[in-house]
């Protein structure tokens, strides 16, 4: 191997390193150890979050962190951090203690890896034997590392090549750096002769699911998913297999399997922030919205401590508890708007720069009045809403249909109308947005007609009740023509024309359409304040068909 | 409902292998503490640690069967052989001041295996050959056509003709004496695959002028 000059306390002169235990005797033995290795700088952490917050500030070079770590977060969870915000350096180093408590992990099978595992216990000679090899690996890779700090991807590919060549022994170590840059890159050809290289000489798992990676981009589905399920059968707890198998779902548009893919992942790491979201992203697609509220429930509970806030989480959450919510007053209804309401006012303060959340937070607000059966509150928020978008520039356009939609659910239709045309008339819709304004038009032309039918409904009761029955009849005829009108002007109608057979003449044609207005009302049930008027007009017509015959 | 009753034996295990380190390591923090003992105390207190270890030990290696059998999956990981054999070095040096482990392999040289199995495998032999009356380990590792060989190196008596066939393990069920570490470390070897590849073990004596066995593990 290079590098033969490495000297490991020189090297750990100049680095900033951080030891975290929860154990305050292993976490001054790991102190006294890392001094006695040569270690200037060195700073302690009690717990997960304190190193999270640590790492947050300050560049360290080297962190020693033993896998437990008490309440709260444990050790993978600040190394996911730590790599995920780009706060730990490709070129930094994270060593992780795991004693006989850790779970079973498997390397080469987590996304974010430390660079070395040592088990507990371990002696200050088993530490600086363990130092000594990853330090000096690390320094071989440097010119890739410090490429990849610098964002430079061709140089740090290239570098991978030229230090292989000379370290043939790093192979594994130097192209699963390469090839995972190959992919971010979307340089899926040449990622895949480098995952070919590595299966050729050993089936290790990041290998396999690289390859199954390109191969579900160059569009051989079929061949992907058989890598990813021989994969999973030879390490069934490599949970990004299921993740990839919910990507190629997805584009096979089967939402259905990439919710179950998603659900066997979550259900093998239930503390994935973003495998939570995404399965809640989907089951809310899918319209199933007991798991999507789970998922949601669960991925916001994780990212309470977290960076991985995502305010279309939250906003998706508040929405997947709709379906509880009605005008029923019960406890459930109840206790999910309250849910709604907290979550929203918790999201408003955090995103409390985010003009478009703060929007879509009122609207969800005023969504959930409408769904309680408050109409003046709903009303109020929809207002709010509206201001608020109104002195927003750009705002984007899944927003104004949701405003759109809102002002729909509070009755404003004309607003509505106005809102989805003008979208229209920019031409600004994609094909996504286009569907959901087609729908949203629908729901408008049926609720404007709904309105319309039930304003002659309103002229034909004047009518009615000054005794004019047949001026009465003929305009509930024009509100029944509606397929939109409701149970209640449909029983005016059959109400206005029993009336006038009772006190006029019986009409064999009149008895028929009072029928099929019967047919189109259905059922109403006993508990239905309009169910005895319902009850006594159907009396009411068949003594009059009786008499007809 | 299916009962897993395998399950429930392999996890009491478990427990108790936990219970057992803490008590080595409460043993171990009274010896570091400064009690006055008398020189037989001291002698009785060395002892009753050795037997707690011996214990330990006898205890990863029923673990070990029962997860080949059942199930634990074997984690094929990169180690470094230096690295692994001198954890293995520090540990025997520990338990037996009096022994002379030496270790040899390219210190560039590394290897995808499960370490856990294989530091069980290798304890097992190491035992036999203390066992037989061994002083002095000698434990090689290199790289050669495409299989990484351990060599374990003992200078007892070496092992009768007979034991030397492998099959005789098998056979009588591992009833031989010895019989059952043999097959374990068989095991070991045989989990390993790669590429159609099998792990496999050899054993023989070493060739005069030197005495002692001569075990090779071979992993693909």
């Amino acid at each position: 191997m290079a590098s033969d000059g490495f000297d490991l306390e020189e090297t750990l002169k100049k680095m900033r390193v951080l030891a975290v235990d929860d154990m305050v005797e292993a976490r001054t033995a790991l102190k006294k150890m890392m001094t006695s290795l040569g270690a200037k700088q060195i700073d302690i952490c009690n717990d997960g979050e304190e190193a999270s917050n640590n790492i947050r500030t300050v560049d360290y070079d080297l962190i020693i962190s033993d896998y437990n770590l008490g309440k709260g977060r444990d050790g993978q969870q600040v190394l996911e951090e730590a790599k995920f915000s780009g706060r730990l350096k490709a070129s930094a180093t994270f060593v992780m203690l795991t004693g006989e408590s850790t779970p079973e992990m498997v390397m080469g099978a987590l996304e974010y890896e430390p660079d070395d595992y040592i088990t507990k216990p371990f002696t200050v000679e088993i530490v600086k034997k363990r130092l000594n090899r990853i330090l000096k690996i690390k320094s071989i890779l440097l010119p890739i590392t410090k490429a990849i700090d610098k964002e430079d991807w061709d140089k740090a590919i290239s570098k991978c090549d030229s230090i292989l060549k000379e370290n043939p022994k790093l192979i594994f170590k130097i192209l699963r750096l390469k090839t995972q840059m190959l992919l971010k890159q979307e340089h899926y050809e040449n990622a895949l002769d480098d995952f070919e290289t590595i299966i050729s000489l050993r089936e290790v798992p990041w290998a396999l699911l690289g390859k199954a990676k390109c191969l579900a981009q160059k569009g051989e589905l079929q061949t992907a998913k058989k890598i990813l399920k021989q994969c999973i059968e030879q390490y069934p707890k490599y949970v990004q297999c299921y993740d990839e198998l919910a990507v190629i779902s997805k584009l096979e548009k089967k939402l259905d399997d990439a919710q179950l893919f998603l659900q066997k992942g979550v259900s093998l790491s239930p503390k994935a922030i973003l495998r939570q979201s995404e399965l809640g992203k989907i089951a809310f697609e899918n319209d199933d919205l007991p798991v999507a509220e789970a998922a949601l429930k669960q991925a916001m509970k994780l990212s309470k401590n977290s960076f991985h806030k995502d305010p279309k989480m939250m906003l998706m959450y508040a929405k997947s508890m709709q379906y509880k919510i009605d005008a029923s007053n019960s406890k459930d209804s109840i206790g999910k708007s309250q849910d709604v309401f907290n979550a929203m006012e918790e999201g408003k303060d955090i995103y409390s720069g985010d003009e478009t959340f703060q929007i879509e937070a009122t609207i969800i607000e005023s969504n959930t009045f409408v769904n309680l059966g408050k109409n003046k509150e709903a009303k109020f928020k929809s207002d709010e809403a509206e201001k608020l978008l109104d002195s927003m520039d750009d705002a984007p356009i899944d927003l104004q249909l949701s405003m759109a939609e809102n002002y729909l659910n509070t009755g404003q239709i004309d607003k509505s109308e106005k809102l989805i045309n003008k979208l229209e008339e920019l031409g600004l819709l994609d094909e996504e947005n286009a569907y959901k304004a087609q729908g949203l038009k629908q729901n408008l032309s049926a609720e404007e007609a709904r309105k319309y039918s039930t304003e002659i409904n309103d002229k034909a009761i004047v009518y009615y009740e000054q005794g004019n029955l047949s001026k009465a009849i003929h305009l509930f005829n024009q509100a029944v023509a509606y397929p939109e009108a409701g149970a209640s002007v449909l029983l005016n109608a059959i109400q206005a024309k029993v009336a006038y057979m009772e006190s006029k003449v019986i009409d064999r044609n009149m008895i028929e359409e009072c029928k099929e207005l019967f047919n189109r009302i259905g059922v109403i049930n006993e508990s239905d304040e309009r169910h005895s008027r319902y009850k006594k007009l159907q009396d009411g017509l068949k003594q009059l068909s009786e008499k007809a015959s | 409902m299916s009962f897993d009753f395998s399950m429930l034996v392999a996890s009491r295990l478990h427990d108790l292998k936990n219970d057992l380190h803490i008590l080595i390591d409460l043993e171990n923090q009274l010896k570091a503490s400064d009690i006055s003992l008398s020189s037989e105390q001291k002698k009785l207190f060395n002892k009753m640690l050795k037997q707690s270890l011996h214990i330990r030990h006898e205890f990863s290696q029923f673990l070990a069967v029962f997860k080949l059998d059942k199930q634990y999956r074997p984690s094929f990981q990169e180690h470094w052989i230096t690295d692994f054999f001198e954890l293995l070095q520090l540990q025997f040096t520990d338990l037996f001041p009096a022994l002379s482990f030496k270790i040899n392999a390219p210190e560039d040289l590394s290897w995808f295996f499960d370490d856990q199995l294989m530091k069980v495998a290798i304890h097992n032999l190491v035992i036999n050959a203390l066992k037989a009356g061994a002083t002095e380990i000698q434990l090689n590792g290199e790289e050669a056509a495409d299989w990484l060989v351990v060599h374990i190196l003992d200078n007892g008596p070496g092992l009768p003709a007979e034991k030397l066939q492998l099959q005789t393990y098998e056979s009588t069920g591992g009833r031989l004496n010895h019989g059952l570490g043999f097959l374990l470390v068989k095991q070991v070897c045989e989990t390993h695959e790669n590429h159609g590849k099998q792990g496999k073990i050899e054993l023989s004596n070493r060739p005069e002028p030197d005495h002692g066995a001569h075990i090779r593990l071979y992993l693909p």
